[in-house]
């Protein structure tokens, strides 16, 4: 090939720099500007005017307002009177409905456990957040499961690879593997339970182990459900018995 | 950091042994329940006090369950979490103002359907200082009793714990000033054309009170052009806390407003980038402002043809170089 001959360079670079010219111009025709808005079946908010507006909108489980003008401005009321309701700002989130929080079943009764076979038992959690920080669900157990009257405990399972405790999930299917251990699945939970096959231990108040975050939401959030896993399996030597715990759930809004 | 986590354990700990020991002390008479479903309102509220006089707060505890549940209240001091409006927890209770403390500590029976009233009740002396004390109220419910059999068999009793956040600001003036600021916008000042701009106003609350985060944040070209514009979220940002702001948006398949981050999304960015924020105050005027300019080059793209070319040009001196001419 003759190196002199500048047709085909010449035509990449061509290329390149026709690329690079139309994709200026598309960038620099762009007139768009960008306003917020926001909107239900009951409402509708535009912000247009960043600096004039005033009002309430709301659905029917919040409302937003953008207020300008008033004084007291800020979440507090008057003296003496708690404001949540009426609040002052610019905008602002009313928590008008209530922080609910549901365990759909506190019997949790893993059955007659065996060796090499694993039982479990399920409940949901459900909770409603009417605030604009959200929420947190924390868990922690009293103990490991123990014998009740006794001293014998089934131990918190420490997964397949023996590489799961109380902060980290992971994978445990092995059924010549015991323990106990749970897994949440649904709306929100932490970002370790990447499927229904990660477990994790409980938190230990026994051993002053600090409980932890299961399910978290940094917004306002409606009926946010999450299925718990509880699952027990034996190492062959526990003695007959039932064996116990007290599973805690914290559940608190966020300012 | 570490000594942070450390002490935030700590406080955890201690929490968990305080709900612990309203278990021992309370024990219920009440039957199993099978569910557990508590609301309590407000879950966050926000009380003001004048020196010199009281005041009190009442939270609502509705049971929706078909079961009588028990909750035994314990108030616990509260601050927030580092860059966040999560409430932590502490393990002392040093706010001073609360009356009659112990006797609100009683179990609270809720009979099925009904709500009920826990009041707490503040008296301030003339001579307190202003100051601001978030308070967490958790309201703990004990269940059943296993039994026992003679197999290996597994019983767990299930305990929920609700709470609501209490703000108690002192202080002998009418209003206090919004003191609420942007310090910083955090973004890289060199971006890829090709990648979005995204951005984190820093907010940190000056004043003694808590206030409503509000204001908005614009992205203008290097033309003039205002290609961005997002209000804030309207998070509660507690006296003295610093906090990163987020934006205000709905998605497409939700009614509800939702934080997300500031972030600009076009084909392609070029040239220069001025972002600024702005800090409404409750008159609706601009209290508090921060600007950060960014330059946006094709990087990438760049270097991509580069690379290109580079290797178009050592092929062909290759070329020549194994040419049997």
């Amino acid at each position: 090939m003759n190196l002199s001959n500048p047709t085909h360079p010449q035509m990449v670079l061509y290329g390149f720099f026709g690329t690079l010219l139309v994709l200026i111009l598309i960038c620099l025709s762009s007139q768009a500007v960008y306003a917020e808005t926001l909107e239900s079946n009951s409402f509708i908010i535009q912000f247009g005017n960043f600096n004039v507006t005033s009002g309430e909108k709301s659905s029917t489980t919040y409302n937003v307002t953008d207020t300008v003008g008033q004084t007291g401005a800020g979440p507090y009321g008057e003296f003496g009177t708690a404001s949540y309701f009426v609040g002052g700002g610019f905008q602002y989130i009313y928590p008008i409905d209530q922080f609910r929080f549901t365990i759909s079943k506190t019997d949790i009764n893993l059955g007659q456990l065996t060796a090499q076979a694993h039982n479990t038992d399920t409940n949901v959690l459900t909770i409603t957040a009417p605030t604009a920080g959200g929420y947190q669900i924390y868990a922690y157990e009293q103990h490991p499961l123990k014998l009740l009257n006794g001293i014998p405990t089934i131990p918190d399972t420490t997964c397949d690879n023996n590489d799961c405790d109380q902060t980290t999930a992971e994978i445990w299917q092995n059924t010549d593997v015991g323990g106990f251990g749970f897994n949440v699945n649904g709306d929100d939970t932490a970002a370790d339970f990447i499927n229904t096959n990660y477990f994790r231990q409980f938190a230990n108040n026994a051993l002053s182990e600090p409980m932890q975050v299961i399910m978290s939401n940094t917004g306002y959030v409606v009926n946010r459900a999450a299925t718990v896993t509880y699952k027990a399996g034996l190492f062959g030597s526990e003695p007959a018995g039932t064996y116990e715990t007290s599973i805690v759930f914290v559940a608190v809004p966020a300012y | 950091m570490i000594t942070s986590n450390k002490i935030k354990t700590w406080h955890l700990v201690v929490v968990f042994c305080g709900i612990s020991w309203f278990w021992l002390q309370y024990p219920t008479s009440i039957s199993a329940q099978s569910d557990y479903s508590l609301s309590v309102y407000p879950p966050s509220a926000y009380l003001k006090i004048k020196p010199g006089t009281t005041a009190n707060h009442t939270i609502e505890l509705t049971n929706t369950t078909t079961n009588t549940i028990v909750v035994t209240p314990k108030v616990f001091d509260s601050k927030p979490e580092e860059d966040s409006g999560y409430p932590e927890m502490q393990p002392t209770f040093s706010f001073p103002y609360l009356s009659e403390q112990v006797q609100k500590m009683s179990p609270i029976l809720i009979k099925p359907g009904e709500t009920n009233s826990f009041s707490l009740d503040f008296t301030v002396p003339p001579e307190a200082i202003t100051r601001e004390y978030p308070l967490t109220v958790l309201f703990s419910s004990t269940i059943e009793q296993a039994n026992t059999t003679n197999q290996v068999v597994s019983n767990s009793k299930l305990y929920g714990v609700i709470g609501a956040n209490l703000v108690v600001l002192v202080s002998s003036d009418e209003t206090l000033p919004n003191l609420l600021q942007v310090v910083d916008i955090e973004v890289p000042r060199l971006l890829d054309s090709l990648r979005g701009l995204s951005f984190t106003p820093m907010l940190i609350n000056q004043g003694v009170q808590t206030v409503v985060a509000s204001g908005s944040a614009t992205i203008v070209d290097t033309f003039g052009r205002t290609v961005f514009q997002a209000q804030i979220y309207p998070d509660m940002i507690l006296g003295r806390q610093q906090r990163s702001a987020r934006a205000l948006t709905t998605q497409k398949d939700s009614k509800l407003p939702e934080p997300t981050v500031f972030s600009y999304d076009p084909l392609f960015l070029l040239g220069k980038y001025t972002i600024t924020t702005k800090i409404i105050d409750g008159q609706g005027n601009s209290s508090s402002s921060h600007t950060k300019t960014v330059i946006a080059l094709p990087y990438s793209f760049l270097i991509v043809v580069l690379f290109i070319i580079i290797g178009w040009v050592f092929s062909r001196v290759f070329a020549t170089n194994t040419s049997p001419d």
